[in-house]
């Protein structure tokens, strides 16, 4: 982790590995390579007309970062260099920023030259750049770096292995600085070094780059093409490193798999081998760089691919793949190449155009869903415009031979060398000829099939089951109300309300650790995709097998096995178990613990897997089956995540992770939430044996209909296979939607991605088995862990029960005497009611203390503060009046389709009277109710919500309204969309909706002018235009670095931000949803305003919540955490 | 919270529309049994917001506003902690951000959103006489890329005078040439005719109600206009009326959610007419892939002329089919594509109109499935009532 000069570090709630950004990105090129000072300065008007696409800090000189890459100005540089330089292609220029310390800049410059020399280059000279910063803004000053150039000879260094070479040099200096802890060497920075192309970029406005750089406005600077990027970050800080291009591209978009990306990268660096490099190898390590953005993390990558051999469109085709799976016209060997490589590399996954260049050529890539906007222009003088957008150039109508956009998961390709310009077709089409890929695939890629049958069947033993399921915790309510439902229908559960049940760390019940791990959403910086209308995007295919040195690829890299569903049958894991093909060996490892020595044993034992995982794969196993199999009174499971997630980061720490696949055989994994986990921290196949065996129980309890409609009472093993077919559909569906909810499309992509945030565990906890993974309040930790196990395991094993007793019932989705606290049970709902109905303040009183009684037996967060006395109590007649404390409440936002007209026009009369605002929620609102009615009372809703599915979304209703949301997700279900079934759709709502009554109304998961943070900032800006008085407001669902996008939206001119807890909504949403998709508004909250208030954009933005605010407490909570 | 006030009990049923409270559902009987009143509601806020004053009175601060953010009220309360959770620090809940004293840590000030500098404010001036009195008025001007969601702010204008109707159609006629910016013609209203040469980026009739928007190549453009793009991603999302035609391609998600709009377009990129409820929209080239994934309602007719369109459309919800020359849709195309030609001079259009007979075999008609039971239920309706009256 690089700490960045000019970003915070880490504090209170905020990280600065949160942050994002976004941008517009373009070049102009002369496709024959003629090269012309008028490109550059085209270069930089394209930068100049996409200024709108970026943004400004507090400071309005302050911009995020712009950039321009050009050809190495050779003539230029012969001129205004004081040294001789040699011919063109001899020699490696570099851009570099120094800090302004001289002790430590001679310092940073001395070990560059070292290592440069050390691969053979000789040093030419440096050249002091003259810059100007009189006119950047404040922020920018204040970190401003010292620029030169560097310029070395060859050297020894044959021609064609001098970018390698510059690179390796580079890196080994790069590495040396950052170890060597020199005061100030933050700011060292190479921004490109390289014999074709060089970098001028800094934290400026677009257009302040040629003001910065006055040599940028030399006629003598020539170039045949102009890469220029214009960033939009959602902080303030200023990051001269970050600005765009980096080495190789810019990128608009955002990666959404980066963590999964970055913990694979660093597993397979220990199989890298070059001829070139021999054992220099070893100090590419760290690939990639982390700490600075996604983007650079990209190019990391990319400049890895490109330099160790392969071209830039060979290199961008294997990271960020369009969607081959499902394409059924794609040539047989363009098949084979993506197919060939996803065994190789998973795919980057995330909304991206992506344009790359290398001074020889200029490639650009749209993302698989095409979910960001690229357009390019071709003129009869042989240039071509490319931008995020058209018209970014005057160019006279009478010019244009074409006009086209980029094409999602497509790429084209300016040769400058040869002249030519390529499209997808062609380009692929010469990759895939490279070699014979499908021809590769068909001989070494491993199918199922291929495996030899299972050799002995398990034979399950029905009469054990009851002890099982107790010591993995099942309850006769999860097995209703979740199981039955996914064996029946083949998908997950829907429920509504939201929820209102402590989180696990505050529970006194024995909770499974997944219950501590909360699923991670896009919001605004990246698009949730609709898996079940998109689904061509999608994929559930996984590779296991040992990975190879991808650095010199072969045919026998593809020698997986494909597995197209990480849910097996238990003959598919004998399968696999004992297999014994060359290279897919397997064994088990058991990870069951001594039950009868205290909680210390699970310790004990975990440390004792991972010595026993080394030791397989030191000895050639590849397939390592995690199995907790074998639960007696004397052993224990350990939680299957721990165990997992243990072995995983030990294996990649001893860079051994890379040469095995992990397969889970638990019998504590069954709902969908589980297997989400399982996949993300490792696993790459799960086998829920008692999951499937629990099913078969359930049909001899009656709790599944032994038969059905289409079989006979005989095939009773028909329905057991249809039941298990359906459960293992409602996962893989369930798993969809969990992934894309993050905007990711291939499981490939997903597995090991950690996208997760834990709430009530630990640092030490969390340090060890799950690094990487945000946890922000502490909690439990392994002792507290396996104590909960026990308790599980001893009810199971407790020998004076009944063994003929029932399963626990439960009592986590409904209420129930002696069970789970529900905030809102019977007896506060009857106290509110009663209390609102006589208008008796008394009875208020005891209601609202009954909650915050509850709120302190531990239901929510809030509960566990005080209040700390700071001031003498003032007079109740010197604090504000409620009737300006009422002005601040606002009623959540319920659509009319989800409530009935009587409610919704209830709290809208009411909020309108004393002052408040009520809120159309999604589905418009009828015209009539803008007028008052005849006793006054107006039954207009204040807020007007603006969702994905813009139902009755027009001008009319927008100005209508005092304040405009943007719902961006909503608490319940974040990510995720929704549906209006056709039989709530009455005559009513249809005219409102403007749809026919009786038809199916859609809510997409994303807003599909919503897939970045610029495109947030131009929703803002429609709908201010549209209705200039009312404010515009952003509602965000709390969940790590949700500050950071509170800090876009708040650069993106939104009046104000909301923070909901994911513990609300009326709607229907999947039941896992709404347990496990988001954190408790507290926290969200807290990050919010921390993170405002850092980047000063608190000033201009109001901060609200939304989440389940029951009694005064919880507003003055809510207040002093920042809303 | 609110929701409770007026009678939910928490039945958890919300989305079986049998919500006995008639809360949430839209059962006219269970409807009925609702009993909140605005009062309830009234007297709910009102406790607490006189809860929270005597909250204030207690910890000595005057008004809301004085305590935002200030963590230092708040401390982690140890006496209820159990085995469990005793190690929950929040330490960094409470963490205020050390920064210099002139940084605001509530809001102070407004959003600069820059609307002065609209292109709007000018037209909104030319518009006075149909604003105020529904007189015609033409408007010529220029365009280009920054100029961004040009004739929203004059359609505010319109809906807050004249309503949800706007204006009489053609009312206000804006040429204009050039390359516009996103959102070009968002929630455009009743009565505005949009015409540009030139192209048009993202977002192109975004919520439009009504008017009509009119988007084609210069005529000096040496290329094919129909091999060409004309307009962005994601075009007409979420439009609920009006008219826009397009003489060249189309991005992704062209109709994405259209309620109501009109559109011909001659080629679209993946994920056409997603989501869509209403509306129709009409394609004389080809389309992307994942053709009405999502299309509930309205129509598409799309000129396969490949015959490979099945290939790329998303079948869950949709049929398709072929037009006859004497279905009432056929020459409803027809006269949409004349429209088309004479509105923009599409040359695509005119081959497409001289060969008529022959080009509308190759038409598809896409219908959903959903829609067509409504449509059919609805028509069986109209007819037995048409009885009963004339019977």
């Amino acid at each position: 982790m690089t700490n960045h000069i000019g970003m915070p570090p880490a504090q209170g709630l905020y990280d600065p590995a949160n942050e994002h950004d976004n941008c517009g990105v373009g070049f102009i090129a002369n496709i024959k390579g003629k090269k012309s000072h008028s490109i550059v300065k085209r270069g930089i008007e394209i930068l100049c007309n996409l200024t709108h696409r970026g943004a400004v800090g507090a400071d309005p000189l302050d911009g995020d970062g712009a950039g321009l890459m050009i050809q190495i100005p050779d003539a230029y540089y012969r001129e205004v260099c004081d040294f001789e330089l040699p011919e063109i292609g001899e020699y490696g220029a570099g851009m570099v920023f120094f800090p302004q310390d001289s002790t430590c800049r001679d310092a940073c410059i001395a070990v560059l030259n070292r290592e440069l020399v050390g691969v053979g280059c000789n040093i030419l000279g440096w050249r002091e750049i003259q810059t100007d910063s009189s006119n950047i803004g404040r922020n920018a000053q204040s970190v401003e770096p010292r620029v030169m150039q560097i310029f070395v000879d060859r050297g020894t260094v044959e021609v064609s292995q001098l970018e390698l070479m510059l690179f390796l040099a580079r890196k080994r200096a790069e590495n040396a600085i950052r170890e060597g802890n020199l005061a100030g060497e933050e700011l060292f920075y190479v921004c490109s070094l390289s014999s074709f192309t060089i970098l001028y970029k800094g934290m400026l406005l677009s257009e302040q780059l040629n003001t910065f750089f006055p040599e940028l406005d030399d006629e003598r600077l020539v170039s045949a093409v102009a890469f220029v990027h214009q960033r939009y970050s959602t902080n303030t800080f200023p990051t001269w490193d970050l600005a765009q291009p980096f080495r190789y591209i810019a990128h608009n978009g955002e990666i959404n798999t980066l963590r999964g990306n970055i913990n694979r990268m660093r597993a397979r660096t220990a199989l890298f081998a070059h001829l070139d490099l021999a054992d220099a190898i070893t100090d590419l390590d760290p690939v990639i760089i982390e700490g600075s953005s996604d983007t650079a993390c990209l190019d990391n990558a990319l400049e890895l691919l490109v330099v160790t051999g392969r071209s830039l469109a060979h290199s961008l085709a294997m990271l960020v793949p369009e969607a081959w799976v499902s394409k059924a016209s794609l040539r047989p060997n363009v098949k084979g190449f993506f197919e060939y490589h996803a065994t190789m590399m998973e795919p980057w996954d995330g909304p991206a155009n992506i344009v790359a260049c290398d001074g020889k050529q200029v490639v650009a890539i749209l993302d698989r869903n095409g979910l960001r906007p690229a357009r390019y222009w071709i003129t009869i003088d042989d240039e071509i415009i490319y931008a995020s957008e058209a018209g970014v150039l005057d160019i006279p109508p009478e010019k244009i031979l074409r006009k086209e956009r980029l094409a999602p998961g497509k790429m084209i390709l300016v040769d400058l060398e040869t002249g030519e310009f390529k499209e997808d077709h062609q380009i692929k089409g010469e990759l895939a000829a490279a070699h014979p890929y499908a021809s590769w695939v068909s001989e070494y890629l491993i199918r199922l099939d291929d495996l030899p049958a299972p050799a002995t069947k398990r034979v399950p033993s029905i009469s054990k089951m009851r002890r099982k399921q107790e010591s993995f915790g099942y309850t006769l309510e999860e097995m209703r109300e979740i199981m039955a439902p996914m064996a029946i229908n083949g998908q997950e559960p829907v429920s509504s309300m939201g929820t209102d049940t402590p989180v696990a760390v505050l529970s006194k019940q024995s909770k499974l650790l997944y219950w501590y791990f909360k699923q991670l959403f896009a919001q605004i910086t990246n698009p949730p995709i609709d898996p079940l209308r998109e689904e061509i995007v999608m994929s559930l295919t996984q590779y296991i097998g040992p990975a190879r040195n991808i650095l010199m690829p072969g045919p026998e890299h593809c020698q997986m096995l494909e597995l197209d569903h990480p849910i097996i049958t238990n003959d598919v894991l004998e399968q696999l178990r004992h297999s014994d093909i060359q290279g897919f060996r397997g064994t088990t490892l058991s990870i069951l613990f001594d039950a009868n020595q205290g909680p210390e044993a699970l310790e004990k034992r975990l440390k004792a897997l991972f010595v026993e995982a080394e030791a397989e794969v030191d000895a050639g196993r590849t397939i390592l089956v995690l199995s907790d199999r074998g639960v007696n009174a004397e052993k224990a499971p350990i939680p299957t995540l721990l165990a997992l997630s243990g072995i995983n980061h030990h294996l990649i720490r001893v860079g051994k992770r890379s040469q095995c696949s992990l397969i889970v055989e638990t019998g504590e994994a069954r709902e969908v939430h589980h297997f989400a986990l399982l996949l993300g921290y490792g696993a790459t196949a799960i086998n829920p044996y008692l999951a499937l065996q629990t099913l078969e129980a359930m049909i001899n309890q009656g709790m599944l209909p032994s038969q059905d409609g289409n079989t006979h009472a005989d095939e009773e093993t028909d329905v057991l296979h249809q039941y298990t077919k359906n459960y293992i559909k409602a996962i893989g569906k369930g798993l969809l939607k969990v992934f894309s909810k993050m905007g990711i499309s291939t499981l490939q992509s997903y597995c090991s991605a950690q996208i997760f945030e834990i709430v009530g565990l630990n640092k030490d906890f969390t340090d060890k088995y799950f690094p990487g993974t945000a946890s922000r309040i502490g909690g439990a930790g392994l002792l507290e862990i396996a104590t909960e196990s026990l308790m599980r395991h001893q009810l199971a094993f407790a020998e004076r029960i009944d063994p003929n007793r029932n399963l626990n019932r439960g009592s986590e989705y409904s209420w129930r005497r002696e069970g789970e606290l529900h905030l809102m049970n019977p007896e506060v709902i009857a106290l509110l009611q009663h209390a609102v109905r006589s208008g008796s303040r008394d009875e208020y009183d005891q209601f609202s203390q009954q909650v915050n009684n509850h709120s302190e037996q531990l239901c929510t967060l809030r509960g566990l503060f005080k209040f700390k006395e700071q001031n003498q109590p003032v007079p109740l007649d010197e604090v504000e009046p409620v009737s300006a404390i009422v002005k601040r409440f606002c009623t959540g936002a319920m659509s009319l389709g989800s409530i009935s007209t009587e409610a919704h026009e209830t709290l809208a009369i009411a909020m309108n009277r004393i002052g408040g605002k009520s809120n159309t929620g999604e589905g418009g609102e009828d015209p009539r109710r803008y007028t008052p009615d005849a006793n006054g009372d107006l039954r207009r809703s204040a807020i007007k919500q603006v969702a994905s599915g813009r139902f009755g979304v027009t001008p009319h209703y927008l100005v209508n309204a005092d304040e405009l949301q943007i719902k961006i997700a909503q608490g319940a279900k974040p990510g995720e969309g929704g549906q209006l079934p056709g039989h709530k759709v009455s005559e009513y709502i249809g005219e409102l909706r403007y749809s026919v009554p009786g038809v199916t109304l859609i809510s997409p998961p994303p807003h599909h002018d919503i897939y970045s943070i610029e495109d947030l900032a131009q929703l803002i800006f429609d709908l201010k235009n549209c209705n200039p008085k009312a404010d515009i407001t952003v509602k965000l669902v709390s969940e790590v670095g949700v500050g950071t996008i509170a800090a876009g939206v708040s650069k993106g001119h939104a009046e104000r931000v909301i923070i909901a807890g994911f513990d609300g909504g009326t709607g229907a949403s999947p039941t896992s949803s709404i347990k496990h998709a988001g954190i408790p508004w507290e926290i969200g909250l807290a990050e919010t305003q921390q993170t405002l208030v850092l980047n000063d954009l608190r000033g201009r933005i109001i901060v609200q919540t939304d989440g389940q605010l029951r009694t005064g407490r919880d507003v003055i909570i809510a207040a002093l955490l920042g809303a | 919270m609110a929701l409770v006030t007026v009678g939910c009990i928490m039945m958890r049923k919300c989305h079986l529309n049998t919500c006995p409270v008639g809360v949430a559902t839209q059962d006219e009987a269970l409807r009925g049994n609702f009993a909140g009143k605005p009062e309830h509601v009234v007297n709910y806020f009102t406790f607490l917001a006189e809860e929270v004053r005597e909250l204030m009175a207690e910890l000595g601060v005057r008004s809301l506003d004085e305590l935002i953010g200030q963590t230092q009220y708040l401390e982690m309360d140890d006496a209820i902690k159990h085995w469990k959770n005793q190690g929950l620090d929040f330490s960094r809940i409470l963490t205020k951000p050390k920064v210099k004293p002139d940084i605001a840590t509530r809001r102070i000030q407004g959003q600069d959103h820059g609307l002065d500098k609209q292109l709007d404010n000018e037209l909104i001036k030319l518009s006075a006489p149909a604003l105020e009195r529904k007189e015609q008025v033409s408007i010529e001007l220029p365009i280009r890329n920054s100029n961004r969601t040009f004739g929203t702010m004059l359609s505010g204008e319109i809906a807050m005078r004249h309503g949800r109707d706007g204006l009489p159609a053609g009312t206000i006629n804006i040429n204009l040439t050039g390359i516009a910016g996103q959102s070009f013609g968002a929630f455009l209203a009743h009565g505005i005719n949009l015409r540009l040469i030139g192209e048009a980026n993202d977002y192109v009739g975004k919520g439009m109600a009504g008017g009509r928007i009119i988007v084609r190549p210069d005529a000096k453009a040496p290329f094919v206009w129909h091999k060409n793009s004309i307009v962005g991603n994601t075009v007409l999302y979420g439009a609920t009326g009006g008219e826009a035609f397009f003489a060249g391609k189309a991005g992704e998600r062209f109709c994405v959610r259209n309620s109501g709009v009109t559109a011909v377009v001659e080629g679209t990129g993946d994920h056409g007419c997603e989501y869509m409820t209403g509306g129709r929209m009409v394609c004389l080239g080809r389309t992307g892939r994942n053709f009405a994934a999502g299309m509930s309602g309205g129509f598409a007719y799309v000129l396969d002329d490949d015959n490979r369109f099945r290939r790329r459309c998303n079948p869950a919800m949709i049929d398709l089919e072929l037009i006859a020359a004497d279905d009432e849709d056929a020459e409803w195309l027809r006269q949409i594509i004349t429209t088309h030609h004479e509105l923009t001079g599409s040359l695509l259009a005119a081959e497409i109109l001289a060969d008529w007979d022959a080009q509308l075999q190759h038409f598809v008609r896409v219908f959903p499935r959903e829609y067509r039971r409504v449509l059919n239920e609805r028509a069986a309706k109209a007819e037995k009532e048409k009885e009963i009256i004339h019977g």
